[in-house]
C-alpha cells in the first residue's frame, strides 16, 4: 500500500478541528498525525508526529498561523503547510506564502476540494490566485530588484505565467496560452514559490512584509 | 440745590460819599443755609465757601450749594456750626466746626470727618469744637481746647502743641473763632489774651515783636498783604498799625472817629486801601491820603459784622449776622488813586469748574483722579459746571464740548448743564470754559476725561468668544457623532467577526461532516448520498451568502476597487470552471471611488447574479465586464456572446432577476437586460455615485 499522507491540523475552532480530523481519518490514503487548537508548541508536535502536510489556520490565538509557518519552514522546509482562512484576505495569504506556505484554502472550500488540496500540496505546489500573482510580480519588481545579483529573480517564463495568472486564467488556460503542458506550468509555479520563500527570508522582504503587507 | 438768585441792589443814599455803590446781598431767603455768616474762604476754582452757624455754602456769585449735617449720613458735614474754613493745595477744604473737623474733597464732594484724632500716643477729642483751621507752609493748623493741632494733608501725622508750649502760663486761654491769618512769614493767631505768632518753629506770644508792636497787646484783628505788610489793630490804638517787615518801619494810622471802637476785622487791598470793621460799622482807610470813610452795610438794624475779605480782583465780602454782603468798591474814586480803577477795568476772566455729574439722573461724585467711567447703561450723562463771578453775577457765558463726540463748542448762558444721551463706547474729553466778555475765554478752561464702556456684546472679545463657543459645540457634536459612528462600527466588526469565526466554522464543519457521512454511507445506504449532497450544497450557499454580508459590512472594503476585485475573483472562479473567458475592463477613475455599505452590497450582488446567470445559462465563450464613469454616473455592463434568450428577462431565472431589479431600485439605479436569441445577452446597470 502506498504511503499514507500524515496530516496535522492546527485550528482553534473546536468543531472545525474535529470535523477536519474526522474527514482526514475517513479516507485511507490520509492519516491524522495530530490536531491542535494552537501552534504554541508546534515544533515539539512536529518532532513527535512527523507530519507530511500541515493544515494551518491563519488566525489563531497566541502564535498566529503566519508565525507558525515561518517556524516550520525554517526547521522543516520539507513539510508542506497549507493555510486555511475564513477571510480571503490577500495580504495575509500573501504574507503566509512568503513565510513558506505552499498554498491556501478558504474554509468554505468544499470538503472534497480540501482533500484534493492536501494531495496537490503534498505532491507539487498550490494554486496562486490572480491577486496573489500580482503581488508576487510587484514584490519582485520593487523590493527584490536592488539585490538581484545576490538572489535569483524571476525568469521571463515565470513572469509570463504570473502575468497570465493575474488575469484570472486557470493553470490549464495558462498552459494553452504559453503552449506548454500543465505540468510545466506547475513546475514553474513551484519554482516561483521557492524563489519567493528564498526572498522572503531575506531582510528586505521581511521588512516589506512588516511594513507593507502584514 | 441750584437756585436762581436775585441780586439786591442797594444804593447807599445816607452816606455822603458813595464808597459802596454796588452792593449785593446774599441771605437765607436767597438760598444761604443761614443768615449768621461766620467765616469765608475762596477756593482755587474761585468759588466762595461761606460758613454759617447753620451750615456750609458754596457760592459762585449766582448760585448757592448748601451742605448740612445729616444725622443719618456719616459722610455728611460734622456739624452745622462753622467756625473756620481753609483749603490746602490738593483740593481739600478743611472746615472747623463746633463738633470737630470735616475735610471735604472738592472734586468728589465727599466729607471725611474727625471727631477725634491720634496725636502721637494720645487720642485727642475734637468734639468740643475747633476754633479755626488754617493752611500754612504745607501744614494744617487747627485751634482746639487743649492747644494747637498741627497735621499734614488730610490730617495725617497729627501732633499737639499744648498751651504750655505755645504760651507759657497761658492756662485758661481760648482761641478766637476764625481768628487766624496767614502770611508768608508767620501764622498769626488770636486768643482771648492776645496774639500768638508762629514763626518758623517758634511761638511768640510775649514781648516785643518790633519796636512798636507788643504782641502781648490786646490785638483784636490782623491781616497781611503780600509778604511784607501786616496790619494790626491793637485795642489800645484807635486805628491800624501797618508793619513792614522789610523796612522795619511801622506806620500808625489813627483816627479820632475810632476812639472807643473795637476793630474786629481788618482787610487790605493794596495799594493803599484798608477796610476796617467794628461789629456794627465798616470803614475804608485810604492809606496814602490818610483818610477814613465810614460806610454802612445793609439796612437791617442790629447787624453784626464778623469778617471782612477782599479778593484779588477788587471784590469785598462782608460776613454779617444778616447774610453776606459783597460787591465792587472800585467805583469809589478818590483823587489820585488810579490803581483801584485798574483792578476793575482789567478784563476779568472767571475760572470755571465742574461742580457735579449725573449719570442716568443720579448724582455721581467726580473721580478723585483720572477719567470718569460711564457705562452704556447710564444712557444719559450730564455735567454741571459753574464759574465764580462776584463782579457781575449772572452774566457769565459758558462754552463746553465733548471732544470725540461734539464737533464744535456749545455755548450757553444761565443754564450751566450739559447732557449727553447714549454715548457710544469710547474715550472722550469734556471741556468747559467761561467768560464774562465774549471773546475773552479762560482757555483752556476745565477738562475731564470720560470713558464710556459699551455693552459686553460690543467688545472685541465677545464675538471671538462666541466663535470659540460655536466651534467647541460644533467640534463636540462632531466628536460625539464620530464616537457614535466608531461605536457602531465596532459593533458591526464584532458581529462580522463572530459570524466568521463561529457560524462560518460551524457551517464548514457541517459540510465536512456531510462529506464524512457520504464516505461511510456510500456502500451501505447509497440513497443517502443525494440528501447529503443537498446538505453540502445548502451549507455552501449559506456560507457564500454569509461571506458576502460580512464582506460588505467590513469598512475596510469601502473602495470601489475592492468590490471589483471581489467580483473578478468570483467571476474567475465560476467562469473558468465553465471554460468562459472573462474580460474585465475597468475605468481607472472609478477605482478610488468610495462606496457605502448598501451600495457595495447591491452592486456586488447584482453583478454576482448576472455573472452567475452567464455561467449557468449562456454557454458563452466570452464574458465582458465593463465599468465606466461619467461625472457621477457609473455604468456597469455585463455582456456575453452566448445563446441569449427570447422574451421577457423575468421569465428566466425567476427570483434571481426580480432580486436584481429590487436591488437596482435600492440603488436608485436603472437595470436593463437585453437579449436576442443566438447573439448573447447584455445587462446594463446605471446609477449615481
Amino acid at each position: 500500500m502506498e504511503k499514507r499522507i500524515r496530516v496535522s491540523v492546527y485550528e482553534d475552532s473546536n468543531c472545525l478541528r474535529d470535523s477536519l480530523g474526522k474527514l482526514i481519518s475517513a479516507f485511507p490514503e490520509f492519516e491524522l498525525a495530530g490536531a491542535f487548537p494552537n501552534a504554541i508548541s508546534i515544533l515539539d508536535n512536529i518532532a513527535r508526529n512527523k507530519p507530511d502536510v500541515i493544515l494551518m489556520d491563519i488566525d489563531m490565538p497566541s502564535v498566529s498561523g503566519i508565525d507558525a509557518v515561518r517556524l516550520v519552514h525554517a526547521k522543516y522546509p520539507e513539510i508542506r503547510v497549507i493555510m486555511q482562512t475564513v477571510f480571503d484576505n490577500n495580504e495575509k495569504i500573501f504574507a503566509s506564502i512568503c513565510a513558506g506556505a505552499v498554498g491556501y484554502m478558504l474554509k468554505k472550500t468544499a470538503p472534497a476540494d480540501i482533500l484534493d488540496g492536501i494531495r496537490e500540496g503534498y505532491k507539487v505546489g498550490a494554486p496562486i490566485s490572480p491577486s496573489v500573482a500580482l503581488k508576487i510580480i510587484s514584490m519582485f519588481r520593487h523590493h527584490v530588484a536592488p539585490v538581484k545579483n545576490a538572489e535569483p529573480g524571476l525568469s521571463d517564463r515565470e513572469s509570463e505565467i504570473l502575468r497570465h495568472l493575474t488575469k484570472g486564467l486557470s493553470y490549464k488556460m495558462v498552459a494553452d496560452a504559453c503552449s506548454i503542458s500543465i505540468d510545466t506550468v506547475r513546475f514553474h509555479i513551484k519554482n516561483i514559490y521557492e524563489k519567493l520563500h528564498v526572498h522572503s527570508v531575506s531582510e528586505a522582504v521581511a521588512k516589506a512584509i512588516n511594513e507593507r503587507l502584514v | 440745590m441750584i437756585r436762581a438768585l436775585c441780586i439786591c441792589l442797594l444804593l447807599w443814599l445816607a452816606c455822603p460819599v458813595t464808597c459802596w455803590p454796588q452792593q449785593h446781598h446774599l441771605h437765607h431767603g436767597l438760598g444761604l443755609s443761614g443768615d449768621d455768616v461766620t467765616c469765608l474762604c475762596k477756593d482755587h476754582n474761585g468759588f466762595l465757601w461761606i460758613g454759617t452757624s447753620q451750615g456750609l455754602n458754596r457760592f459762585d456769585g449766582s448760585n448757592v450749594t448748601t451742605y448740612f449735617r445729616h444725622s443719618a449720613d456719616k459722610g455728611s458735614l460734622l456739624n452745622n456750626k462753622i467756625n473756620g474754613i481753609c483749603e490746602d493745595t490738593s483740593g481739600n477744604l478743611y472746615i472747623a466746626t463746633a463738633a470737630g473737623l470735616s475735610v471735604l474733597n472738592l472734586r468728589t464732594a465727599k466729607f471725611i470727618n474727625f471727631r477725634d484724632i491720634d496725636a502721637g500716643s494720645n487720642r485727642l477729642s475734637l468734639s468740643a469744637g475747633v476754633a479755626f483751621v488754617v493752611y500754612f507752609e504745607g501744614r494744617i493748623y487747627a485751634g482746639i481746647g487743649s492747644g494747637l493741632l498741627e497735621a499734614g494733608p488730610l490730617m495725617t501725622g497729627a501732633q499737639l502743641h499744648d498751651w504750655g508750649t505755645i504760651k507759657p502760663g497761658g492756662q485758661g486761654v481760648e482761641w478766637t473763632n476764625n481768628g487766624a491769618s496767614v502770611s508768608r512769614s508767620g501764622l498769626w493767631m488770636l486768643t482771648s489774651s492776645g496774639l500768638i505768632v508762629k514763626n518758623n518753629s517758634r511761638f511768640l506770644s510775649d514781648g516785643k515783636l518790633t519796636d512798636h508792636l507788643q504782641i502781648d497787646d490786646d490785638i483784636s484783628a490782623v491781616c497781611s498783604s503780600g509778604d511784607t505788610q501786616y496790619y494790626c489793630c491793637p485795642s489800645s490804638f484807635p486805628g491800624v498799625i501797618v508793619y513792614n517787615s522789610r523796612t522795619g518801619v511801622p506806620k500808625k494810622l489813627g483816627f479820632k472817629e475810632l476812639n472807643d471802637e473795637r476793630i474786629i476785622s481788618v482787610c487790605c487791598q493794596p495799594p493803599g486801601k484798608i477796610w476796617l470793621a467794628t461789629s456794627a460799622r465798616l470803614y475804608l482807610i485810604n492809606e496814602v491820603a490818610h483818610t477814613l470813610t465810614a460806610c454802612q452795610v445793609g439796612g437791617a438794624p442790629g447787624l453784626r459784622i464778623s469778617q471782612l475779605m477782599c479778593d484779588e480782583i477788587g471784590t469785598l465780602f462782608i460776613a454779617t449776622s444778616s447774610g453776606l454782603y459783597f460787591g465792587s468798591y472800585a467805583d469809589q474814586a478818590s483823587g489820585n488813586d488810579t490803581n483801584a480803577w485798574q483792578a476793575i477795568t482789567d478784563p476779568f476772566v472767571p475760572r470755571v469748574a465742574i461742580t457735579g455729574i449725573k449719570k442716568a439722573g443720579i448724582e455721581t461724585p467726580l473721580p478723585a483722579v483720572g477719567n470718569l467711567d460711564v457705562s452704556y447703561k447710564d444712557k444719559i450723562v450730564s455735567f454741571e459746571f459753574a464759574a465764580a463771578d462776584f463782579l457781575d453775577p449772572g452774566h457769565t457765558m459758558y462754552a463746553y464740548t465733548l471732544e470725540g463726540y461734539d464737533c464744535d463748542w456749545n455755548f450757553c448762558e444761565g443754564r450751566t448743564i450739559a447732557s449727553y444721551k447714549n454715548l457710544p463706547e469710547g474715550d472722550y474729553v469734556f471741556r468747559v470754559k467761561a467768560t464774562t466778555r465774549p471773546g475773552n475765554w479762560n482757555t483752556p478752561g476745565h477738562e475731564l476725561g470720560v470713558h464710556v464702556y459699551g455693552p459686553f456684546w460690543k467688545t472685541w472679545w465677545f464675538p471671538a468668544l462666541c466663535c470659540l463657543a460655536v466651534g467647541v459645540l460644533v467640534y463636540g457634536a462632531y466628536y460625539l457623532r464620530l464616537r457614535q459612528l466608531i461605536r457602531i462600527q465596532e459593533i458591526r466588526n464584532k458581529i462580522s467577526r463572530d459570524l466568521h469565526d463561529d457560524i462560518g466554522s460551524a457551517l464548514s464543519s457541517i459540510a465536512i461532516y456531510g462529506e464524512v457521512a457520504k464516505k461511510y454511507s456510500s456502500e451501505k445506504t447509497p440513497e443517502a448520498i443525494p440528501v447529503l449532497n443537498s446538505l453540502q450544497e445548502t451549507t455552501k450557499v449559506a456560507m457564500d451568502n454569509m461571506n458576502d454580508i460580512v464582506w460588505s459590512i467590513n469598512p475596510g472594503n469601502d473602495k470601489f476597487i475592492t468590490t471589483i476585485e471581489r467580483l473578478e475573483l468570483y467571476a474567475n472562479e465560476i467562469l473558468n470552471a465553465r471554460g468562459i473567458r472573462l474580460h474585465f475592463r475597468i475605468a481607472d477613475e472609478v477605482k478610488d471611488e468610495k462606496l457605502s455599505m448598501q451600495h457595495r452590497k447591491n452592486i456586488y450582488l447584482i453583478c454576482k447574479e448576472a455573472i452567475n446567470n452567464v455561467a449557468k445559462y449562456s454557454e458563452a465563450a466570452n464574458c465582458i465586464v465593463e465599468i465606466k464613469k461619467d461625472g457621477r454616473n457609473v455604468s456597469i455592463t455585463i455582456n456575453d456572446d452566448g445563446k441569449g434568450f427570447c422574451g421577457q428577462a423575468t421569465s428566466l431565472g425567476g427570483n434571481g432577476i426580480n432580486n436584481m431589479k429590487s436591488r437596482a431600485i435600492e440603488l436608485k439605479g436603472i437595470l436593463d437586460i437585453f437579449s436576442v436569441s443566438g447573439s448573447g445577452t447584455s445587462l446594463s446597470l446605471k446609477f449615481l455615485l
